[in-house]
C-alpha cells in the first residue's frame, strides 16, 4: 500500500506545488487541508503516514495543530514536518517544542522536500518492518 | 518568454496561453527531473494566477506567490499614470506607511526600470545591487503591462530572514510574473 501524505496549508500555491510533486514524482497518496482545524480532523480520519504542516493558518495555527496532533494516541508516531515562511530561530524552537520532527522554511526546494519526506517514510517503513519481524519472532 | 509578444499584441487569449504554460511546466518537470524544483514552482505560480482570475482574486494570488515561492512578504502592487505620474496602490502587504509614502514620492523614477516583459532585480545572489532602488529597500520590480506598455509594477521589498537574495529559480518565477501578472490583473478588471 502506498504511503499517505497529508498537506496542511492555507495557500493554494503551496498546495498546488506539493500535490503536483507527490502525485507526479512519487507513489505517495496525497490528502490536503486548508487550516489547522481541518488538518487535525483529516489527520484523525485519513491516518496519514506523514504530515506537512504550515504555521500561519486561519482557525488554528500550525504550532497549535501540531500540539493537538501529538495528544492523539494514533498520531504520536506520525512524522510531522513544519513547512513555513517563519524561519526565525524562536519559531523553529517553538515548532520543535510543539512536537514536529523537522522544520523546513519556504520557499521550498522540491528536491529538499522530497528528500526529507522520503527519509521519514523510508525509516518509518523500516521501523514497521523491524517491529513486525520482531513480533513474528516472538510468536515463533 | 515567447508567449509575451502574442499576449502584448492581444492576438493570443490569455487563458489559452496560461493553460498551455501549465501543461508545459508539468511536462518539463517529468522530462527533466534534475530541474524539477523550478518547473514545479512555475507550474504552481502559473496555475495560481490562472485559477485566481476566475475568482477575481489575482492580487491575493500574487501576494501568495511572492510569500510561498519567493520568500518575500513585503510588497506593493501599484499602477502609475504615465501622463500625470500619479501612483495608485492596488495592494500593499507588510509595509509601513512611511515606506508607502516614499514609494509614492519616488515612483516616477521607476518608469525607466519597468520595461514590459522583464523583471528588474536589485537583490541578486550573484549580481551587483542596484544602488538607487536598493536604498529604498527594493529587491525586485516586476512590470505590470497593458497594451505593450508598462502600467505599473509589483514591487518586492525585503526578503524573509532565511533568504540572502534571489537565485536562478526565483528569476524564472519573476520572469513568469512579469509576463502574466499584468494581463491577469487587467483581465480580472474587465471581467
Amino acid at each position: 500500500m502506498n504511503a499517505k501524505v497529508l498537506l496542511v496549508d492555507d495557500s493554494s500555491t503551496a498546495l498546488l506545488m506539493g500535490e503536483t510533486l507527490f502525485k507526479e514524482h512519487t507513489s505517495y497518496e496525497v490528502v490536503t487541508a486548508r487550516d489547522g482545524e481541518e488538518g487535525l480532523q483529516k489527520a484523525l480520519t485519513e491516518k496519514p503516514d506523514l504530515i506537512l504542516l504550515d504555521v500561519v493558518m486561519p482557525k488554528m495555527d500550525g504550532f497549535a495543530a501540531c500540539r493537538e496532533m501529538r495528544k492523539q494516541e494514533c498520531l504520536k508516531g506520525v512524522p510531522i514536518v513544519m513547512v513555513t515562511s517563519r524561519g526565525e530561530p524562536t519559531n523553529v524552537e517553538k515548532g520543535y517544542r510543539s512536537g514536529c520532527n523537522a522544520y523546513l522554511t519556504k520557499p521550498i526546494n522540491a528536491h529538499e522536500l522530497l528528500e526529507v519526506v522520503h527519509m521519514f517514510l523510508t525509516s518509518d517503513v523500516k521501523q514497521s518492518q523491524a517491529t513486525a519481524s520482531a513480533e513474528g519472532g516472538e510468536k515463533r | 518568454m515567447s508567449l509575451n509578444k502574442g499576449l502584448q499584441s492581444g492576438t493570443r487569449p490569455l487563458t489559452d496561453a496560461m493553460e498551455e504554460g501549465s501543461t508545459e511546466f508539468r511536462r518539463l518537470a517529468i522530462q527533466f527531473p534534475s530541474n524539477l524544483s523550478v518547473w514545479t514552482k512555475l507550474y504552481a505560480a502559473n496555475q495560481t494566477m490562472l485559477l485566481a482570475m476566475g475568482h477575481q482574486r489575482v492580487i491575493s494570488a500574487l501576494v501568495e506567490i511572492c510569500s510561498n515561492l519567493l520568500g518575500c512578504e513585503e510588497l506593493t502592487i501599484l499602477e502609475i499614470d504615465h501622463t500625470t505620474g500619479k501612483v495608485q496602490f492596488l495592494a500593499s502587504e507588510g509595509l509601513s506607511s512611511q515606506q508607502i509614502d516614499t514609494i509614492a514620492q519616488t515612483a516616477r523614477q521607476f518608469k525607466s526600470r519597468i520595461d514590459p516583459g522583464s523583471p528588474h532585480i536589485t537583490s541578486d545572489e550573484d549580481g551587483k545591487p542596484d544602488s538607487g532602488l536598493g536604498q529604498l529597500g527594493i529587491s525586485a520590480m516586476v512590470p505590470l503591462w497593458k497594451d505593450a506598455e508598462s502600467s505599473g509594477a509589483l514591487v518586492l521589498f525585503q526578503l524573509l530572514p532565511q533568504r540572502s537574495g534571489f537565485d536562478a529559480e526565483d528569476r524564472e518565477v519573476l520572469q513568469l510574473l512579469s509576463t502574466y501578472a499584468g494581463p491577469c490583473l487587467r483581465s480580472q478588471n474587465r471581467g
